[in-house]
């Protein structure tokens, strides 16, 4: 298990948990970053930037704190 | 009866609103576009009813003060109407159950976006989801209108859904529904995905955004100025200006109503940008000088917003944007402000935070100059050079790095981190994208102008009534010492209270030497926002963080204005 950090870009997974409180996991659900879901990492940049995913056909960019606490396996 | 339009972020809420009432609000391809209600009339055959569009949300929980808005709405709903990006199906779903499982209101859902499905590879079959939500389902393309009239006569059919019992967590239940309804073929990469990747993905993203920026610079110039000296300035020197010289000798110079009206005549003719009467300079500055480039900035905003790129923009400019405490985002205040500040300033309602909040607002108002205010800049300083003119905005660029930064170290509170939809490239629609442009001017017209007019009004009053002189004289320390203007230059400071345009416009006719004019136009940026800005900045951020804002913009203007005279002096301007 690693987090969506350590994925690597075009790279996909299966969400397993996300290790935040419950406001972070509430709005991670509203937008669909949800445990279970599949999660393809599009692209993160070395230092700093953001985080851009895809889950059911969207496109997210989060940063790289709350991109940390979400635990995926490949 | 009520009806809200509900939905996700950027699945075209208004564009639906805009059909369903032939009101008008601004629409773009980006999420957070409609940060506040708008209400319409509704009336089609027997149908009559009351149209309200919302900040979209993503769930009945919202997160900002936008969604909250939006929450607040669907309890005094009669009918929702949930709008849903077809392509998105399943996220979208989650907003509809929520709905349909705390609300339990009369309800129709909304596929919009329908002919995007086809190249996407999408197959929804809309007969088995009607069956398992128990409400009508209408697929739509509000862009070209597609399907709007089946919404409008859905409008009796609709109803609760008898899904309010879900038992299981709502993803399991959309996971069982997308399942039955929703076929995905796979399809190969189109033109636009590929641009999409690349203009996210380092190196080649930087060096696309650079292009983009200078491009939309240039081109901001380039139609502005074209208008200026090939369609606006002609239309005057031969149509206006002879009806005015007629108008000047009618009065007779000298009397009050020549003064009032016409403004001075410089070696006995009439120069717009000194004569500063109400039909002279109070008409020529808003549709000749600032008007032409209201036009050519929102032309290319509008593409650049419905082409899908801000958000783009947002994520390769988090890095920046967390170094003054905010996160990428915060570019879609600023873009905003560069056109005009207020809409900007309601754009600070999609933060979270009231730190982030704070820092964009007082960001916004001292160093993010309106196009009205750039377009007098331009005309003010072109005539000795582009260089001057670069002068200002890397003064105001660093005022805002600065300025920023110093805000995130002494403002308690950590920078909240970006979480963000990032919506596909869409062609922009061209009828829409003109009304738009269209809506974006008038507005200009209907709200700028009448402002244009008082403020020439109030330098002619300030002038007779002698309140100039006497400010001059009580601000003259300031003036004269630190910024080495002439005390007549709080003319200009008052003025801007009221409009950026006329103020930066008064510097004209004082004379100035080059410095000054530098110097004046850069404090006029800095040291207080327009009135229609404070207002709204007032409301969205609160009096007490407003104060603190205005304590930072005054000081600012002070130093920096000190400073900038100094390093100019120094350099042999």
């Amino acid at each position: 298990m690693i987090n969506l950090l350590q994925l690597k870009s075009n790279q996909s997974g299966k969400i397993i948990s996300i290790a935040g409180g419950r406001g972070l996991v509430a709005r991670f659900n509203n937008l669909g970053i949800r445990e279970g879901a599949q999660v393809k990492k599009v692209t993160g940049y070395f230092r700093g930037g953001p985080v851009v995913i895809k889950i059911d056909g969207t496109q997210l960019a989060l940063g790289r704190g709350m991109a940390s606490k979400i635990m995926v396996e490949i | 009866m009520k009806v809200v339009l509900t939905g996700n972020p950027n699945v075209g809420k208004s564009v639906v609103f805009n059909r369903l009432t032939g009101a008008k609000v601004i629409a773009s391809n980006y999420p957070g576009t409609t940060v506040s209600v708008a209400k319409g009339k509704m009336h089609f055959f027997n149908i009559k009813a009351e149209v309200i569009d919302t900040p979209g949300s993503y769930s009945l929980e919202p997160s900002t003060k936008a969604e909250e808005v939006a929450v607040d709405l669907v309890d005094d709903a009669d009918l929702i109407i949930d709008v849903l990006d077809a392509t998105n199906l399943e996220r979208n779903l989650y907003l509809t159950l929520e709905l349909i499982r705390k609300k339990d209101k009369p309800l129709i859902v909304v596929l919009n976006m329908w002919d995007e499905t086809k190249h996407k590879g999408v197959d929804i079959d809309i007969k088995k989801l009607e069956e398992f939500l128990g409400v009508p389902v209408i697929a739509t393309c509000a862009l070209s209108g597609e399907g709007i009239k089946d919404l409008v006569f859905a409008i009796n059919k609709a109803k609760k859904s008898h899904l309010k019992d879900l038992k299981e967590p709502l993803w399991i239940e959309i996971g069982k529904i997308v399942e039955k309804v929703q076929k995905l073929t796979h399809r190969h990469h189109s033109f636009l995905d590929i641009l999409e990747e690349i203009s996210i993905r380092p190196p080649f993203s930087f060096f696309i955004a650079a292009a983009i920026i200078f491009l939309s610079f240039s081109v901001v110039r380039f139609v502005g100025e074209g208008l200026i000296n090939y369609l606006l300035e002609p239309l005057f020197n031969n149509f206006y200006t002879p009806l005015m010289m007629k108008l000047s000798s009618m009065f007779g110079p000298g009397s009050f109503l020549h003064s009032l009206f016409i403004g001075d005549l410089i070696e006995g003719s009439i120069d717009y940008g000194v004569s500063f009467g109400i039909l002279t300079t109070g008409i020529y500055v808003p549709i000749a000088m600032v008007m032409p480039y209201i036009f050519s900035f929102y032309l290319i905003l509008g593409f650049l917003e419905d082409w899908g790129y801000l958000p783009r923009l947002a994520i390769l400019g988090d890095r920046l944007f967390h170094k003054l405490g905010l996160h990428g985002y915060a570019i879609v205040p600023m873009i905003l402000g560069l056109g005009c500040n207020v809409p900007g300033a309601l754009a600070t309602r999609l933060f979270e935070e009231r730190r982030e909040k704070f820092i964009a607002a007082t960001l916004l108002a001292v160093a993010v100059p309106c196009m009205a205010q750039t377009a007098m800049i331009i005309n003010l300083l072109g005539r000795f050079g582009g260089q001057y003119i670069f002068i200002v905005f890397l003064t105001l660029f660093l005022v805002w790095f600065s300025l920023g930064k110093l805000m995130n170290i002494f403002t308690k509170g950590e920078s909240p981190e970006i979480l963000i939809e990032v919506p596909p490239y869409r062609m922009p629609h061209f009828g829409s994208a003109l009304k738009k442009l269209w809506l974006r001017v008038n507005s200009f017209f209907k709200e700028a102008i009448p402002l244009v007019l008082l403020g020439v009004l109030l330098v002619n009053l300030l002038n007779v009534l002698g309140v100039i002189n006497f400010l001059a004289k009580i601000f003259s320390p300031v003036i004269t010492k630190i910024w080495q203007l002439p005390q007549e230059a709080i003319g200009a400071l008052v003025v801007g209270f009221l409009r950026k345009d006329v103020a930066v416009g008064m510097l004209r006719p004082l004379g100035l030497t080059l410095r000054q004019l530098i110097v004046g136009a850069t404090i006029l940026g800095i040291y207080f926002p327009c009135m229609a800005t404070f207002i709204v900045l007032v409301k969205e951020v609160g009096i007490k963080d407003m104060l603190k804002s205005i304590l930072i913009m005054l000081s600012t203007a002070m130093i920096v204005g000190g400073l900038l005279n100094y390093i100019l002096k120094l350099v042999g301007i």
